[in-house]
Parts: structure tokens; C-alpha cells; sequence
């Protein structure tokens, strides 16, 4: 098994996300995001990086990639889960689905980083984004006070669309 | 397969020599940067860590500027503490550039910032303004944000003109 070195030799090499390796990985392979700017690494389940962190999906329906998603009331001791955000400026938001989760599998969600999210309606450069009333579904946000803030568009759009952003890695400090 | 030192294609290197340039960088090839302690791997425009975002620059700005988000997306200087200009606060270029230039933003964890003023170790890091816009000032004090913003604290002393350790707490809730 190759590893990074003076040639480095991710496992799988540099791949864009939409073309993650799906088939023969093991436990510690690496391929280098080219499109997110991060080396992923599989923990022998999924692909994860540095900007990520790994929640069960407990909403009633598959999240979809790059959907703003949430800490759900619930959980158990032995579970940490997450269902798509549907509140106003939401500050339980946690990240962005980086692919897609079926109802109770793991979803790898982007906690910080260049990624992309999601957006409810029409959204300009450089505005603070925030949960909405829409599941799922970023807003950009117009008003202070702020709060729930995920980070700022780094691209705009006419409607509802998914656009790249720059996610804060820090939330809620006082 | 035995495992070495340096095993980063560039081996280590300061901030400062890798922004002087490294021969012919392709994307994902690796170097170890000894300011941080940190692996960077280059995207094709610019060299990022786990704790860096890529931007592009509205207005020049160089190692240690503290910066924001404007209306075009674009990284521009944090020019005081109010809240219409750190309410959008992404983090401290790390590497810098011209004007429409791909640069690199720490945006977590240490950083080294451009001292507005004299430094006091411990000392919360403030954003300056003015003559000191893009750099820190510091206060004893954490202060009321939004008319006192903190952005970190300083993890060493330093004078004017230097870069300085700081260790990044964006306020993004006020």
C-alpha cells in the first residue's frame, strides 16, 4: 500500500469528490480532494478529511449532498445524529452533507472549509448564510442580529441552487 | 514500506520560502510547513492546510492581514472592530497576493497576524483600523463585541510592523 512520501503517493491518487473511489479501499487509503482542497482518508466505512466530522441521519428521508443539516433533539448515548435543518437562522446547524445519507445511515458533514451548500432562493456574493424555514435548505441572511451563521457565499444565484461557500469554523462564541 | 522524516515532497519549510516559490508545485504535491507544524498540500494556485480556505484577493494584501468577505466574494482588509465590518470576518492571510489573485486564509487554529501596535502576551488581539486596518491591536480586556470585537488571543509579545501568534476565536454571534 503506497502513502504519502517524497512522491505523494496518495492510494487513489487526485480525485475530484464527484469521482471518490467507491470500490477496493482499505482501512487508512488517501486520495487528494482537487476540488475541496483536502486529503481524504477511509476509516475502512467512509471517506472523511479534516474538515469533516460523522453523524447518524435520523430525518425521515435520504439527505441530499450539500444539504445544511442539524443536531436532532434526539439521539442516544451511543449516537450522535443530525436531520436537515428547517429553522430560521438555526443555531443547532452543525454543517453540510458532503454526500449523500440514507434514513439511519452516516453522513459526512463539512463543519469548515471551502465546500459547497444548498440555498433556498436567490443569494448574492459574499453574504452571510444561515439555516431556513425550507428543510435542508441555506438562506442567505439580510438582518442582524445574526446568528446560526454557517459561513459566507463564495458564489451567487438567481433561485434556489447549490453554491460554493466558505464554511466559519467557528460557531456561537459570545 | 519503511516510513522516513520529511517524507513531504518539498520537505520543511517556512511560510516565508515557501511564498518565495517552490519549483514547478503540481496539485496535491506536499510540503511541511514549520511555522505550524502543519502539512500543506498545493491546489494549483496556492498552498493550504487543514486550517486554511482559498479566496481570492480584492485588494493586495500580504502574510498576517487580517480579512473579510465583501459584496464580489472577494477577501478584502478588516478595517475596524464594528460590526459591519468583522460581522464577515473569514481570517488572516496566510498567503498573500495581488488584487484578483488566488490566496490562502487561516481560518482556525494559530496564526501569525500583522502588529498594528505593540503586543502583550496574553492579551486579547482586537482588529485595528486606519493607519493599522488589516492588522491587530490588542486590549487587556476581552471587551462588549461588537464595539470591541476579539478576534483571538495573543499567544506572544511582539512590536509594530511584526507578525505575531495568535490564536483565532472569530466571533460570528452578536
Amino acid at each position: 500500500m503506497s502513502h504519502i512520501s517524497n512522491g505523494q503517493d496518495y492510494t487513489f491518487g487526485i480525485k475530484t469528490l464527484a469521482n471518490v473511489p467507491v470500490s477496493g479501499m482499505q482501512a487508512g487509503d488517501t486520495f487528494y480532494c482537487s476540488d475541496h482542497f483536502r486529503v481524504f482518508t477511509y476509516d475502512g466505512s467512509l471517506w472523511t478529511c479534516d474538515d469533516t466530522v460523522v453523524m447518524r441521519n435520523r430525518d425521515t428521508v435520504t439527505i441530499p449532498q450539500w444539504d445544511l443539516v442539524s443536531v436532532q433533539n434526539g439521539g442516544t448515548t451511543t449516537e450522535i445524529s443530525c436531520v436537515r435543518t428547517s429553522v430560521f437562522q438555526d443555531e443547532r446547524i452543525v454543517g453540510v452533507a458532503i454526500f449523500s445519507a440514507a434514513v439511519g445511515a452516516n453522513c459526512v458533514i463539512a463543519v469548515k472549509g471551502n465546500w459547497k451548500v444548498n440555498v433556498s432562493g436567490a443569494t448574492n456574493l459574499g453574504s452571510l448564510l444561515g439555516g431556513s424555514t425550507t428543510a435542508g435548505k441555506a438562506v442567505q441572511l439580510t438582518s442582524s442580529p445574526y446568528s446560526g451563521i454557517l459561513g459566507m457565499s463564495t458564489q451567487s444565484s438567481a433561485g434556489a441552487a447549490t453554491i460554493t461557500c466558505i464554511i466559519n469554523a467557528k460557531k456561537e462564541l459570545n | 514500506m519503511a516510513y522516513k522524516g520529511q517524507s513531504t515532497k518539498y520537505g520543511n519549510k517556512t511560510t516565508a520560502q515557501i511564498a518565495a516559490g517552490l519549483s514547478n508545485p503540481q496539485v496535491g504535491d506536499t510540503v511541511f510547513n514549520t511555522d505550524y507544524a502543519e502539512i500543506e498540500w498545493y491546489n494549483g494556485s496556492t498552498w493550504l492546510s487543514n486550517n486554511s480556505v482559498q479566496m481570492t484577493a480584492g485588494v493586495t494584501v500580504v502574510e498576517g492581514n487580517l480579512v473579510s468577505i465583501n459584496t464580489s466574494g472577494q477577501a478584502i482588509l478588516i478595517t475596524s472592530a464594528t460590526q459591519s465590518t468583522i460581522e464577515k470576518g473569514v481570517g488572516v492571510v496566510q498567503y498573500g497576493g495581488t488584487t484578483g489573485s488566488i490566496i490562502s486564509v487561516r481560518t482556525s487554529g494559530v496564526a501569525k497576524c500583522l502588529a498594528g501596535g505593540a503586543i502583550t502576551l496574553g492579551n486579547y488581539a482586537i482588529p485595528g483600523s486606519g493607519a493599522t486596518a488589516g492588522r491587530i491591536l490588542n486590549t487587556a480586556t476581552p471587551g462588549s463585541f461588537p464595539s470591541n470585537g476579539n478576534i483571538g488571543r495573543n499567544l506572544q509579545s511582539a512590536s509594530s510592523g511584526n507578525l505575531t501568534y495568535v490564536f483565532l476565536t472569530f466571533l460570528d454571534r452578536y
